[in-house]
């Protein structure tokens, strides 16, 4: 139980300014999920928090005392690395014993707390075994295993199911989550993968170079993006952005996309007419689920009638199960659309959508939301 | 199977090249004085006789000898792995932007002719009394076989995950502790062949072990060169005693060869 503060916290190797001024707080019993493209510096922040690597500057503070220059073992941490780094010579018995072992914990109580870690994670069978006797999916219950007997105040996971099947990744992801259910402990996650990143973290923290971009829930990160980066990055397929210009005269407040004329504008609601810097708009952006290809649905649908007609001409549709992908061609520019597969397209000929206004964002010339 | 069949003849013909030496040694070993210097050179068609065994056995402690050469190469393999392994494991795991040069240096001092630094390290030896003592030689071979270990080790070590010592940190290890617990274990291979070096390098040094020692601590370099003499035939009676002084270790590399091979190729199998 502990929660983290980060404060200011930088990080150089050479000339290189690999983590710049990261401040998140990470609160008691949350499940927090750092996500970003690789390279951004995830891995870095969370070896910080461990220990494993030297702060340049900043504080990181759990249960709010300062823990910058603590060694790792005296963090009350536990990690769980991509690669698994189980000890090799060790059987999964004594993989999973030996951080007890190192904290001087009697051998019965040792012996009482690695049965119930392996028959939480169903290791039960495997207990003699060397590590290089278990399948991928095992190795990973092990490194967890031996995280969890030793009741950390805090779990660090860098990628733990990026070297699992997809199936495996999607059952082990479910355990994860229930896990923390059980344990109620503070657990830390780095991915870069955006879907374990929605469905595992009550708080995500999206990394960009360096930079955290936005730290919240994951609805606000879905629905309310701060950035472009952010809105592109979460999402499949990512949202669509339109570049184009903000028209606002006396009449009306419409968004004109470049390379279009008065037929192609969307038409505005006045609630935007007195929004700050509307006028900087330089990208409008929707989601793929947001565009409906029937008058009657979006009615139905969506709130207060308020959407935009836009003509457009389907190029290409992919299959995705119960899904389907379409690609639209709009003024030049790609439109994203997901339906149900059981709707036919045809291809090149042109149709009118029906994208749904009450869920747009505007994002400006730096690409902040506006 | 052609194939398999040269290179078995070429393996056979070399092995027994390098091995020709050893063998003629042995041979003259058990020949008279003057057939050892006979001219053409006598292989088998000669009266084999015990006789050298039995002057060098008289003429000098062979057990005595030995027991220092034992104390001397084990000694400062041991002083050896106890100053390499922290040495390696740090520039492996921790290395900063002068670790590369570190390194090199170590192994500069390799290129130097031990000669000059005789005079320092004998002065040196005669003040803290470490003349002819098995201390005092254990310390200099320890120092000259440092690198080799150190370079050695590190390349071992460089083949350790870095991820499985850092786990093992966060599970609560002193570095102590991480060095016992995983790195010795897991690098073992390397730590045996690497200590397998050392020892046979240090039973066969005969630079200070020559220049250092004169009766307490002398080891078998010393029996052997006492067998040399500048004038007068002492063929027959040198080969005796280098027998006696190869022998150890011929059976050391005979039982561990497997150990040997295994950690000489480690990381090249993997
Ligand atoms: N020892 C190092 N020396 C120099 N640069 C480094 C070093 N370690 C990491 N970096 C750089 O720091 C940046 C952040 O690395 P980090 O491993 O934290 O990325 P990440 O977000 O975890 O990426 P991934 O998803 O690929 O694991 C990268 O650009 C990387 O090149
Ligand atoms: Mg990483």
């Amino acid at each position: 139980m502990a929660n983290i503060k980060i404060k200011n916290l930088n990080k150089y190797y050479g000339d290189l300014h690999i983590i710049k001024d990261v401040d998140i707080d990470i609160e008691d019993k949350s499940f927090t999920v750092l996500v970003g493209p690789s390279g951004s510096g995830k891995s870095t922040v969370l070896r910080m928090i461990a220990g494993l690597e030297e702060i340049n500057s900043g504080e990181i503070y759990i249960d709010n005392k300062i823990v910058n220059n603590l060694d790792p073992k005296d963090r009350e941490i536990a990690m769980v690395f991509q690669s698994y780094a189980l000890y090799p010579h060790m059987t999964v018995f004594e993989n999973m014993a030996l951080g007890l072992k190192l904290r001087k914990t009697p051998k019965d109580q040792i012996i009482k707390k690695v049965n119930e870690a392996a028959k939480i994670l169903k290791l039960e069978d495997y207990l003699q075994r060397l590590p290089k006797q278990l399948s991928g999916g095992q190795r990973q219950r092990v490194a967890i295993g031996r995280a969890i007997t030793r009741d950390p105040k805090i779990f660090l996971f860098d990628e733990p199911l990026s070297n699992l099947d997809a199936k495996l990744r999607v059952e082990m992801r479910r355990e994860l989550k229930k896990l923390h259910e059980d344990l109620q402990t503070t657990m830390i996650y780095v991915t870069h993968d955006q879907t374990e990143a929605m469905t595992l973290g009550t708080k995500i923290a999206l990394m960009n170079n360096g930079k955290i971009e936005q730290y919240d829930t994951p609805d606000k990160i879905y629905n309310n993006p701060k950035s472009v980066f952010v809105a592109d990055f979460v999402g499949s397929p990512s949202m669509n952005f339109i570049s184009g210009k903000i028209i606002n005269n006396d009449k009306n407040i419409s968004f004109l996309p470049t390379n279009g004329d008065d037929n192609s504008k969307f038409n505005l609601s006045d609630d935007w007419k007195n929004k700050n810097n509307i006028e900087k708009t330089s990208l409008l952006g929707f989601r793929p689920e947001h565009i409906f290809f029937k008058k009657e649905h979006a009615i139905n649908n969506i709130k207060k009638d308020y959407f935009a007609e836009v003509k457009v001409i389907p190029k290409l549709a992919e299959y995705v199960g119960h899904e389907q992908i379409i690609t639209f061609n709009f003024e030049d520019q790609e439109i994203l659309g997901k339906f149900p597969s059981t709707v036919n397209f045809e291809i090149k000929k042109e149709i009118t959508l029906y994208i749904d206004l009450n869920k747009v964002c505007f994002f400006d010339e730096g690409k902040n939301r506006i | 199977m052609k194939k398999k069949i040269i290179i078995t003849f070429f393996a056979w013909l070399f092995s027994l090249l390098i091995f020709f030496p050893i063998l003629w040694m042995i041979i003259t070993s058990f020949k008279t004085e003057i057939d050892a210097v006979a001219i053409p050179p006598l292989f088998f068609s000669f009266e084999p006789t015990l006789e050298n065994y039995g002057i060098v056995q008289e003429r000098s402690n062979y057990l005595k000898f030995a027991q220092n050469s034992v104390i001397i190469s084990f000694g400062s393999s041991i002083l050896g792995l106890v100053l390499s392994i922290p040495i390696a494991w740090s520039m492996a795991f921790h290395p900063t932007k002068r670790t590369k040069g570190t390194l090199l240096w170590i192994l500069s001092t390799k290129m130097m002719p031990p000669v000059g630094v005789l005079i320092p390290i004998y002065l040196i030896f005669r003040d803290f009394s470490l003349l002819d003592t098995q201390l005092g030689i254990v310390i200099v071979l320890c120092f000259v076989n440092l690198p080799i270990m150190i370079w050695l080790l590190y390349s071992y070590f460089k083949e350790i995950p870095n991820e499985i010592l850092e786990a093992v940190r966060i599970d609560g290890a002193s570095t102590l502790q991480e060095i016992l617990y995983v790195l010795v274990p897991l690098s073992l291979p390397g730590i045996a062949s690497t200590s397998l070096l050392c020892i046979v390098l240090a039973w066969n040094e005969a630079f200070w072990t020559l220049n250092l020692t004169s009766i307490d601590a002398a080891p078998l370099t010393t029996f052997i060169a006492s067998y040399s003499s500048p004038e007068g035939l002492f063929y027959a009676k040198l080969s005796a005693a280098s027998t006696l002084s190869v022998l150890p270790v011929l059976f050391l590399g005979w039982f561990t060869q497997k150990q040997l091979v295994r950690g000489l190729t480690f990381g090249a199998v993997k």
